[in-house]
């Protein structure tokens, strides 16, 4: 079965660390959210065939709608795909746009998961981020969520300048203690354009620190996975049964369509995205057209080298899925990549699957390049 | 004999003393090439020789000079290359002239260079005109370089000509003690033909052009000709003079400087040095001094991506079209694949093949540590020539090993003598004469092993003398050295291209730094990597390269996997500049640790 991923271009201001697609103009919903309509229903004939059980509303800030407009888009998505009655429905969740009956509302247009834009529990770091919650706010909406729902994320950043062990202890045990059965603990990065990468060039205090950077990343896991958490993607930790449904879509080769400005799909052997800019987007669609652009079909070298990169960054290269994919037997193929992988402690294979260890995940990007 | 207008000479200068400015000067001077035509500094033509200000292949010019007593002269200025490397083909030069300019620089003084040049011009019976140059600068030393030139060559005061080839003042002099100073070529027209090559260059269109000096007898087109050393037969299609291009002549006679096209299709069949005579006359005696130049420095030169191994051949060949003194053959290594064995005159001549591969011929490559050639001797009784480090036998099956010495002479400022002497004992230097130059400056002659000078003694001897001392050297001999092959493993797997031959005596310091600068060089790798150094089976240093901490991008989300891997193929790209050895990945420059290790 397929995923199917919304893309919601809104947010109140940007975050100076977020190179993600989005706009900050919320009056302009209506008109999105009629472009999403026509996108919807010229995508539902080709798509008929095809099963869903995974719906993902990100962005931008998908609690910008309010959860009558939520409700819409889900009845619609139900209207014109065939969703599985048990689908995982994730939406991204900013604490600052929920008040007492938020997630009730939420949940009775269909939500069933909600993942929590916290970040930090700590204020100075919120601020450093330039989050608009605080963290009593982020840890009252997720207590109230946690006694509605026990499919709750909770993203964690770490690395930030100056934080100390302690520090990044405090946010897991809260983001815990408030009912997360699922963390994204992300290490913070300065991607190119954002305002904190500018200032990272300014000032060198700001700059990433490799050595603390590794350091809390083995904290981070060890101490997740002293909690009962599982640690399956190389950001992702879930206790049993509560891994994203969705993500493991993208990770595990399957399906996924993409609705909304800037998001990608993969369906039918193909790849492609749809158009980066709103306006573009929406101009698009009034002309009764797809958005999409760059499409292409991965031969079978970039399939081999997508299926490995995702595979070790996540629950494992699976052979059987291998062979399926590219015709080639992975172990005959890449045999000495894998036993000096073994020799080092870096990976080993459990039902047929070759996995990376804790050490292995944390040069996942070197040790997938030794396949390329 | 008869007495003729043909004056032969050339000029003998330092890297910057001014021998082109000069040339450009006799050459407007005499009408040759018109001052608005005027290419800054017309006799290096090749982009790498104006970079480096150095001259690297000869060429020769014919002047015509009206002098102020009526007679008209031609006048062949025989330019020579200005480097170590090259002091075999500035003999061959330096012989097919009768005099030679010695240009000294007014605000420098007498460089070594310039002396080793002189003595081989004074052997080869040179009238010798000094010159001082530059005389126009604030800092000119007029005074202090006359009493060094007259040191020097025992001239009077009033024989030594000044001159400011930059703003052309002196040069009428100058043309004049041309004519009247040097011995005019002897014309011997009536004996059998020898005329001595003292050049050649490839062209694609004609084959290869020989520039020779014709002695006795003459050449015209048609003639069946000889090389006495390599005896190879030619047939004369062209002959000429040699003016702003070549000058096509009927016929080159007794005296004559010029160029001979005759068919010939490789260098090696036409050596620098060599005589030519008519298969019609035949001679008994050839011109003196032909010496077959070998290579004296080695190294190993791969392409960087095994694919390029043929197009490395195909430039190499192209290379060797113009340049008989390169050598080389088809090696394996280990560490390396498939590769090339080359053999160059010294450091310089490596250096300038190394950039021309990757300049004119866009090859990434990758070369070992040079090293010298080492004779070998087997408990067996066996003599073996080793000119590659990883082919030396194991320790227990030699008897001795013998290494080449050269002898060199550094001038320096006297206030450098404690310097350069200490230089000279950590490069095993043997100390054998000291000779004043002038009271402030001092020639020390020195015997050194080839392979001490090899590894940036240039660059040491310049800072040992805040730049002042200048150095030349010549091959000597070769003698006996305690040598040791020195190996590094990385997690005990042996790379062949970083092994080197060193002495003993110095093998343990070297293996330590060369173990530490490798730890800065190999980035980390996805485990610990174990840098060794042996001797034998003996460890003798020894250094650890912690494994890589993290290397992970956090976020993989939201679908877009292209951009991902387009990231993790542009990092792959950055690793194909480096080489899989067992399971360490080694950057290029790791090469070349030992080139900038700070012994």
């Amino acid at each position: 079965m397929s995923g199917l991923y919304i893309h919601i271009p809104f947010c109140r201001k940007r975050c100076n660390y977020c190179d993600f697609f989005f706009i900050t103009n919320t009056k302009r919903k209506k008109e999105f959210l009629n472009a999403l309509s026509s996108e919807i229903s010229l995508l539902s004939d080709q798509y008929n065939g095809e099963k869903f059980d995974t719906v993902f509303f990100g962005g931008g800030t998908p609690t910008v709608l309010t959860s009558a407009e939520i409700s819409d888009v889900i009845k619609n998505l139900e209207d014109s795909f065939n969703i599985d009655i048990n689908s995982e429905i994730t939406m991204e969740s900013n604490p600052e746009d929920f008040s007492d009956v938020s997630t009730d509302n939420y949940l009775k247009a269909g939500i069933n998961r909600f993942s929590f834009g916290v970040q930090s529990f700590i204020d100075s770091e919120l601020k450093f981020l330039t989050r608009q919650h605080t963290s009593e706010m982020a840890e009252q909406v997720i207590r109230l969520t946690s006694s509605l729902t026990k499919n709750i994320s909770v993203d964690i950043i770490y690395s930030l300048p100056l934080q100390t062990e302690e520090d990044i202890n405090y946010s897991i045990s809260k983001a815990i203690d408030c009912g997360a059965n699922h963390i994204s603990a992300y290490s913070l990065t300065y991607e190119k354009g954002t305002v904190l990468y500018k200032s990272a060039e300014k000032n060198p205090l700001l700059k990433k620190d490799p050595l603390k950077d590794s350091e809390f990343y083995f904290k981070v896991s060890e101490r997740l996975i002293s909690e009962g958490f599982e640690h399956y993607e190389i950001s992702n930790f879930a206790r049993p049964g509560y891994r994203s449904r969705h993500n493991l879509k993208y990770w595990t080769y399957k399906n996924y369509l993409g609705l909304g400005p800037s998001s990608h799909s993969f369906f039918f052997n193909k790849r492609w995205n749809n158009l980066r800019s709103y306006s573009g987007y929406v101009k698009t669609l009034i002309e009764n057209r797809l958005p999409s652009e760059n499409k292409y079909k991965p031969d079978t070298e970039q399939i081999k080298l997508e299926y490995i990169m995702l595979g070790l960054r996540s629950e494992g290269v699976n052979f059987d899925t291998f062979k399926k994919l590219t015709g080639e037997n992975f172990e005959t193929e890449y045999k000495s990549e894998t036993e000096e992988l073994f020799s080092a402690g870096l990976a080993f294979i459990k039902d047929g699957n070759l996995k990376l260890t804790e050490k292995g995940y944390s040069i996942a990007d070197e040790i997938t390049a030794r396949f390329f | 004999m008869t007495k003729s207008n043909i004056r032969n000479f050339c000029i003998i200068a330092h890297i910057d003393h001014g021998k082109s400015t000069l040339a450009d000067r006799l050459l407007e001077k005499t009408g040759t090439i018109e001052k608005r035509n005027m290419i800054k500094q017309v006799l290096d033509d090749m982009d790498l020789e104006q970079e480096r200000g150095i001259t690297i292949k000869l060429h020769a010019i014919q002047m015509k000079y009206n002098s102020p007593d009526g007679e008209v002269y031609t006048l062949n200025l025989i330019d020579t290359p200005g480097h170590v490397d090259f002091s075999y083909e500035v003999s061959r030069s330096l012989a097919a002239c009768e005099g030679a300019l010695l240009v000294v620089d007014a605000t420098q003084g007498v460089e070594a260079q310039t002396i080793s040049n002189l003595y081989l011009a004074i052997d080869n019976g040179l009238e010798i005109i000094p010159v001082i140059n530059k005389i126009d600068l604030q800092n000119s030393m007029v005074d202090e370089v006359t009493e060094q030139i007259i040191e020097l060559i025992g001239c009077k005061k009033e024989d030594i000509l000044l001159t400011s080839a930059k703003v052309g003042t002196g040069t009428d002099e100058i043309l004049e003690s041309i004519v009247h100073r040097i011995p005019a070529a002897k014309i011997e027209p009536e004996k059998p033909l020898r005329a001595l090559i003292f050049d050649s260059k490839f062209d694609i269109y004609r084959g290869v052009i020989v520039y020779i000096r014709v002695f006795e007898g003459s050449l015209k087109p048609g003639d069946k000709i000889k090389s006495f050393f390599t005896g190879n037969t030619f047939e004369a299609e062209e002959v000429g003079h040699l003016r702003m291009g070549r000058s096509k002549s009927g016929q080159l006679d007794s005296g004559d400087v010029g160029y001979l096209i005759a068919g010939i299709k490789d260098l090696n069949e036409s050596k620098v040095g060599d005589t030519i005579y008519r298969t019609d006359q035949p001679i008994t005696e050839p011109l003196p001094g032909y010496k077959d130049v070998k290579p004296m420095v080695f190294s190993g030169i791969y392409p960087s991506s095994t694919e390029d191994f043929e197009n490395l051949r195909d430039s190499l060949s192209k290379l060797k079209l113009n340049d008989a003194a390169l050598t080389f053959e088809p090696e394996t290594s280990a560490a390396l694949g498939f590769g090339f064995r080359c053999g160059f005159l010294g450091m310089l001549h490596l250096e300038i093949i190394q950039e021309r591969l990757d300049r004119e011929y866009n090859l990434n490559i990758i070369s070992t540590v040079p090293n010298v050639e080492f004779i070998v001797y087997t408990t067996k009784g066996e003599k073996l020539i080793v000119d590659n480090p990883s082919l030396m036998p194991d320790p227990q099956k030699i008897d001795y090993i013998e290494e080449p010495y050269i002898t060199a002479n550094i001038i320096t400022p006297t206030e450098f003598i404690g310097n350069l002497m200490k230089l000279a004992n950590e490069r095993r230097g043997v100390f054998l004469a000291t000779n004043y130059v002038d009271a402030k400056r001092v020639d020390l002659h020195f015997d050194f092993p080839l392979s001490e000078i090899v590894f940036d003694f240039y660059d040491k001897l310049k800072s040992y003398s805040r730049g002042y001392a200048s150095f030349d050297y010549d091959f000597k001999d070769f003698r006996e050295s305690k040598l040791v092959k020195l190996d590094i493993l990385l997690n005990g797997d042996p790379v062949d291209a970083l092994s080197t031959i060193v002495h003993r005596d110095k093998a343990f310091e070297w293996g330590k730094k060369l173990c530490a600068k490798l730890r800065q060089l190999i980035p980390k790798q996805m485990y610990e990597v174990a840098i060794q150094a042996t001797i034998g089976s003996k460890v003798i240093a020894r250094e650890t390269i912690s494994a890589m901490r993290k290397n992970v991008t956090a976020k993989c989300y939201g679908g877009d996997i292209s951009r991902k891997r387009k990231l993790l193929e542009k990092q792959k790209e950055g690793k194909k500049r480096m080489k899989q050895i067992g399971s360490v990945e080694i950057p290029q420059e790791a090469f070349h640790a030992v080139l900038s290790l700070d012994t």
